[in-house]
């Protein structure tokens, strides 16, 4: 038997069929920020029809921050995500026009901000404030939005050919089940730790750990630094032991 | 895939014993519906729907457009109710949509503030000595429709497919407000891709279209019309939907709601009018059915007998292409064969 183990089995990304307004599972254009990375990955970015899309929309927080899908939480990368598939698209795709829908964009990290001006002034991508309300496809497969631009104040309504949802972080199923099985199981099905800032790898249980993604969304770089914390909190724990 | 979300989220619909309630503007508007309903659920289904005489508004046009205050809507509603426990009921079947949807948020709010609930009882009882209890299930008649699609589907003659093309027909289906948009758990397929009249299409043999303006409202939105200022809002935004659904060349509309109906229908006159557009190809306009008059014409009900000449857009073209036989010569008589006066024929919209 392990005298110490680390929980490590974090997230998974929101299921956009939740959020049935927007039309993921339905609408050939609607697709997730998962979609779209696998896209700019390979290099081809194609509408539903197959060919070269002429205008691409991101919509922020789609499962998070939001009352609908009960995820209040802000899901911390996919702001960051939005904006560097944006300039990725504008980068591979020239002529398509790139935008992204959001509610207050949160650049965490060094360099982010300043990724956020570039995305602007470089590469021309534009940026929205509001959420889309609905998306509806139309007869020639591309995707009609409808959302209220509140800087202007004005209701919008406009024709896409991708719609490229930023599905945020929740617990993974295993997560949620070692949470609830060893009774540290936090907001949201993540894994509650002592406290956030001293102890955050610490579940209250002897021997049991945590980190990363399984505890609350983080980026990579957070996971690595968090991963190198537990390993610590572990080693110190065993040298109690004797 | 298109069927996900529909079929995720279904409704408790009880399967018998309903008391229902009449509508005040669906017998003006759809004079054979309720009817046929009731055929429907009692002759054909074997169901037991009671038809009370005794019923009165609900209120609901004057509670939306605020000339009705809430007290007096829950007092009115109390009644009913009040009626309904009189004659044994506890499930409740309301031919409107917006009295289903008035009836769902009075219990709603009952059920949230018991004080409410306390003292429509109170004035219940100071102004008619009457005593009522909630119902058990409140369904919408195309919710039992629904229900029991397939065991209809059974006994019709006819199906959604153009008989010349053997093509299913595009049909396209227009769910009231009052369905689900105020209570999502309580429609066939909640509030975004509601299922109710969807799923009849589907099991009769027609194509669903799914437009971009679907879920766009019909424009009617009481005040918009009530209020002669505000109907260019109301015309506006059925236009809207009628522009929308016209690439998919729909060969009707159904819809589940008075207002909707009559107004995704009678609109399509004033549109021909004011901009000489119609939105079939031939200049006819998209005929509008009520989900009971779908249902009747492929149980092979007489389309006169229906009430269909009372719509403003004509339904022989549609007829025709189902195969569903009509006597144009007593689509103007009476039930007891007087021939009445054909009304008179609009300048811009074929009839
Ligand atoms: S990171 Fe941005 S997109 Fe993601 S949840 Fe937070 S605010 Fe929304």
């Amino acid at each position: 038997m392990a005298d110490a183990a680390l929980i490590a089995t974090g997230y998974q990304v929101f299921d956009a069929h939740r959020k049935e307004e927007l039309g993921y599972g339905i609408y050939k254009g609607v697709i997730t920020s998962l979609d779209m990375e696998q896209m700019i990955k390979h290099g081809k970015i194609l509408n539903a029809n197959g060919d070269e899309p002429k205008r691409i929309t991101f919509l922020q927080c789609v499962g998070s921050r939001d009352e609908k899908s009960g995820n209040h939480y802000c899901s911390k990368i996919c702001c960051v995500t939005a904006v560097k598939q944006a300039i990725e698209v504008r980068k591979q795709l020239p002529k398509c026009e790139a935008s992204v829908f959001y509610m207050d964009l949160r650049m965490w990290g060094q360099g982010f901000e300043e990724m956020y001006r570039t995305a602007q002034e470089k590469y021309g991508v534009s940026f929205v404030r509001g959420r889309i309300s609905e998306a509806a496809g139309t007869f020639d497969g591309r995707v009609q939005l409808k959302s209220e631009d509140t800087l202007m104040g004005l209701p919008l309504k406009m024709t896409t050919d991708l719609l490229v949802l930023m599905v945020g972080m929740e617990a993974s199923c295993g997560t949620k089940v070692l949470g609830k099985s060893c009774d540290i199981s936090g907001d949201y099905g993540f894994i509650r730790t002592v406290n956030p800032h001293l102890y955050d790898n610490e579940t209250g249980r002897p021997g049991l750990f945590a980190a990363g993604t399984c505890k609350r969304p983080m980026s990579v770089s957070d996971s690595i630094n968090d991963a190198r914390s537990a390993a610590n909190a572990i080693k110190d724990y065993l040298e109690t032991l004797g | 895939m298109a069927n996900r979300y529909w079929n995720e989220y279904q409704k408790n619909i009880a399967d018998d014993h309903y008391y229902y309630e009449r509508s005040c503007i669906r017998q003006t508007f759809f004079p054979g519906s309720e009817t046929a309903f009731l055929k429907m659920m009692q002759d054909e289904l074997g169901k037991d729907i009671f038809d009370d005489f005794r019923l009165h508004t609900c209120t609901g046009i004057g509670y939306h457009t605020d000339v009705v205050p809430l007290e007096t809507t829950m007092t009115v509603v109390a009644r009913i109710f009040s009626l309904m426990k009189e004659r044994g009921y506890e499930n409740l079947v309301p031919s409107c949509i917006t009295s289903f949807g008035v009836f769902t948020e009075m219990c709603h709010m009952w059920q949230e503030h018991p004080e409410l609930l306390e003292q429509t009882r109170e004035n219940l009882y100071k102004a008619c000595k009457r005593e009522f209890d909630m119902p058990k299930n409140i369904a919408h008649p195309s919710d039992l429709i629904f229900k029991y699609r397939f065991e209809l589907a059974e006994k019709m003659k006819y199906r959604l497919v153009n008989r010349f093309t053997g093509k299913p027909l595009n049909v396209v289906e227009h769910i009231g407000c009052h369905y689900a948009k105020l209570f999502p758990d309580k429609g066939v397929g909640k509030a975004e891709f509601p299922y109710v009249l969807a799923g009849m299409i589907e099991a009769w043999g027609g194509h669903v279209v799914d437009y971009p303006e679907r879920r766009h409202c019909c424009g009617f939105g009481f005040r918009q019309y009530l209020v002669q200022e505000n109907r260019g809002y109301s015309v506006s935004n059925t236009k809207k939907k009628l522009e929308s659904m016209e690439p998919y060349e729909p060969d009707f509309i159904v819809s589940n709601c008075p207002g909707c109906s009559m107004f995704l229908d009678r609109w399509q006159y004033t549109i021909a009018e004011m901009e000489h557009k119609t939105y079939d190809r031939e200049g006819y306009g998209i005929p509008v059915l009520t989900y009971e008059e779908m249902a009747g014409l492929l149980l092979g009900y007489d389309p006169w007998e229906l009430g269909l000449q009372i719509h403003q857009v004509q339904s022989e073209r549609l007829l025709d292409k189902i195969g569903i036989p009509y006597d144009p010569k007593q689509k103007y008589n009476s039930a007891s064969g007087k021939i009445l006066r054909a009304p008179e024929k609009p300048e811009n919209l074929l009839v």
